[in-house]
């Protein structure tokens, strides 16, 4: 059974731990009975820092009791995705490749979670170099679906999704090059959001595509997604995509009225090859968003249909250049699947990969013209359910497809174009598995799509399920 | 992270594969015999999937040379 305290909220926890009513440390140890019990089942983290994180929730209780509160992320137990980077604790990337990799240095995200106080619990399972979605790591073994141990938990930020939904951890930092905060979050019953490309920084997080690649949070709940996201986001001077518009508050302004918000539903795409009962529930969803005064607007986005060759030329070009100098040396050390990818990566054309960034900058335009009628746009955010660990192919509506396409093909439109997206929990399938709603917004408005979400959120209750992991 | 779906082309690949291990002079680099049939496969998938994208017609839209957000 889970413990009770480990499976509250950062918004619940952080006042309590100011007021000193609970301390840090008691909040670790709840912790860790749980990833004890459940790492052997669930198999979410490749490192478990215990030793390191009792210290550092002693440090915060000896803070906090002298009055110096950083915030509402201090002494809160946190685990990282293991593509970033963390000074004296081993960084796999999930690869053979890394195995032995002990940076000294922090990513600039685990450094500013860091400054907040957070208390770092172990570094979670993902799939090798974030380059696929399935989390069957055959290195470090597959991460398991709280809902579903003989299920995957989706990826590549698995082991983050399925920590975070079985109270490993609080909140956990991930990574989404195609919808890899995205897609585990959904699988796992969490909430996840990845931010606007440039409003946090990629600085340590090893690369899978640096065009495509943005850093987030997976978390409990909506506010909790705000609370991180105000932590991690800002202008990094060591990521030449970083942003240097202010950071807003977004604790405070997704508390905004959602009368009136337009919501965009896309009438092609987004809706195409579903499976039934992911349909009905987002399709309730938006009913549900209805009922609080959002209006609904039909959309229909040109150039979704070339979003995957564009993934394809984009993200395996770069990630094929990023690994060139380890393929010289330990090409031997990779998985056969992500072998593959980057082999095929040398032999795409160079027209082909300029033609998908100037179509990049065509689908911008285009998401652009949506939102002149729509503040966000709502869809499910997989088509399909998580299938069992080692199989690769899944049933989305009338379509058999593979779980890449299954996984991507919601996914993958924001990580071109760089927009932000949450998905939040909007029902679980007759046989308990978790559905996911996707909603989207303009460049640098998370506090918008974070009002609709946290609306929804609170006039439902799936945020308050738990698996029960046996 | 490539969209995958080996069973859809077939019919390239023997083809295609000859050409691979044909081009490392081209590449600068060797692609070893156990990984010339998957890679064929694959590079078959991504050219099948990129007709639509063959086919858009994008004016003088141009590439950032550092992508950005807008």
């Amino acid at each position: 059974m889970t413990d009770e305290l480990s499976s509250r909220s950062i918004s619940e926890l952080a006042p309590l731990l100011q007021k000193r009513s609970i301390s840090p440390v008691e909040l670790l140890d709840a912790t860790f009975r749980n990833i004890h019990r459940l790492q052997p089942k669930l198999n979410s983290f490749i490192t478990i820092t215990e030793d390191e994180a009792r210290k550092d929730a002693v440090r915060a209780e000896q803070e906090i009791g002298q009055g110096h509160y950083r915030g509402p992320l201090h002494g809160i137990p946190i685990s990282i995705k293991d593509l970033f980077a963390t000074c004296g604790v081993r960084t796999t990337a999930g690869s053979k490749v890394l195995a032995n990799w002990i940076p000294d240095f922090d990513a600039t995200a685990v450094a500013k979670l860091r400054e907040a106080g957070m208390v770092m619990v172990g570094k979670t399972n993902m799939h090798e170099f974030a380059y696929g979605v399935t989390n069957d790591n055959p290195f470090y073994g597959p991460a398991r679906n709280p809902w579903d141990s003989t299920r995957i938990p989706g990826g590549s930020s698995g082991g983050s999704g399925a920590a975070v939904a079985s109270s490993q951890c609080i909140a956990s930092l991930g990574s989404d090059t195609g919808g890899s905060i995205r897609i585990p979050s959904a699988s796992c019953g969490v909430v996840g959001l990845k931010p606007t490309y440039g409003r946090v920084s990629r600085y340590g997080a090893i690369p899978l595509s640096w065009s495509l690649d943005h850093v987030g949070p997976l978390t409990r709940t909506v506010k909790d997604a705000a609370l991180f996201l105000s932590a991690i986001a800002g202008q990094d001077s060591r990521d030449p995509s970083s942003s240097s518009r202010a950071v807003a508050n977004y604790e405070k302004e997704m508390m905004g009225e959602v009368r009136g918000l337009r919501a965009g539903i896309p009438k092609r795409y987004f809706f195409e090859h579903v499976n039934p009962e992911i349909d009905s529930a987002v399709r309730k969803a938006i009913g549900k968003l209805v009922d609080l005064g959002m209006k609904t607007v039909e959309i229909d986005i040109p150039g979704l249909d070339c979003c995957s060759a564009m993934e394809a030329h984009i993200n395996l070009a770069e990630a094929t250049s990023y690994h060139e100098s380890y393929l010289k040396k330990q090409a031997d050390d990779y998985s056969p699947d992500v072998r593959t990818d980057l082999e095929a990566g040398r032999f795409l054309l160079a027209t082909d990969y300029v033609k998908s960034q100037r179509a990049r900058t065509w689908l911008q335009h285009n998401f652009n013209r949506t939102f002149e009628h729509a503040d966000v746009i709502v869809s499910p955010t997989l088509p399909a359910f998580p299938p069992p660990v080692g199989e690769e192919w899944v049933q989305s509506g009338d379509m058999r497809e593979h779980i890449i396409d299954a996984s991507l093909r919601f996914n993958i439109p924001y990580d071109l174009t760089g927009l932000p997206a949450i998905t939040v929990p909007c029902g679980w399938s007759r046989d308990g598995m978790p559905i996911g709603l996707q909603i989207a917004g303009p460049a640098f408005q998370e506090s918008t799509i974070l009002k609709a979400a946290y609306a929804y959120e609170q006039a439902s209750d799936w945020h308050r399920e738990e698996p029960s992991v046996d | 992270m490539a969209v995958l779906a080996p069973t859809r082309i077939v019919a390239q690949g023997a083809r295609t594969s000859a050409l691979l291990q044909s081009m490392s002079s081209l590449t600068g680099a060797q692609l070893q015999a156990q990984w010339v049939d998957s890679t064929a496969d694959l590079v078959n998938v991504i050219v099948d999937i990129s007709a639509p994208l063959r086919a858009l017609d994008l004016g003088e839209i141009e590439p950032a040379t550092t992508f950005f957000a807008r």
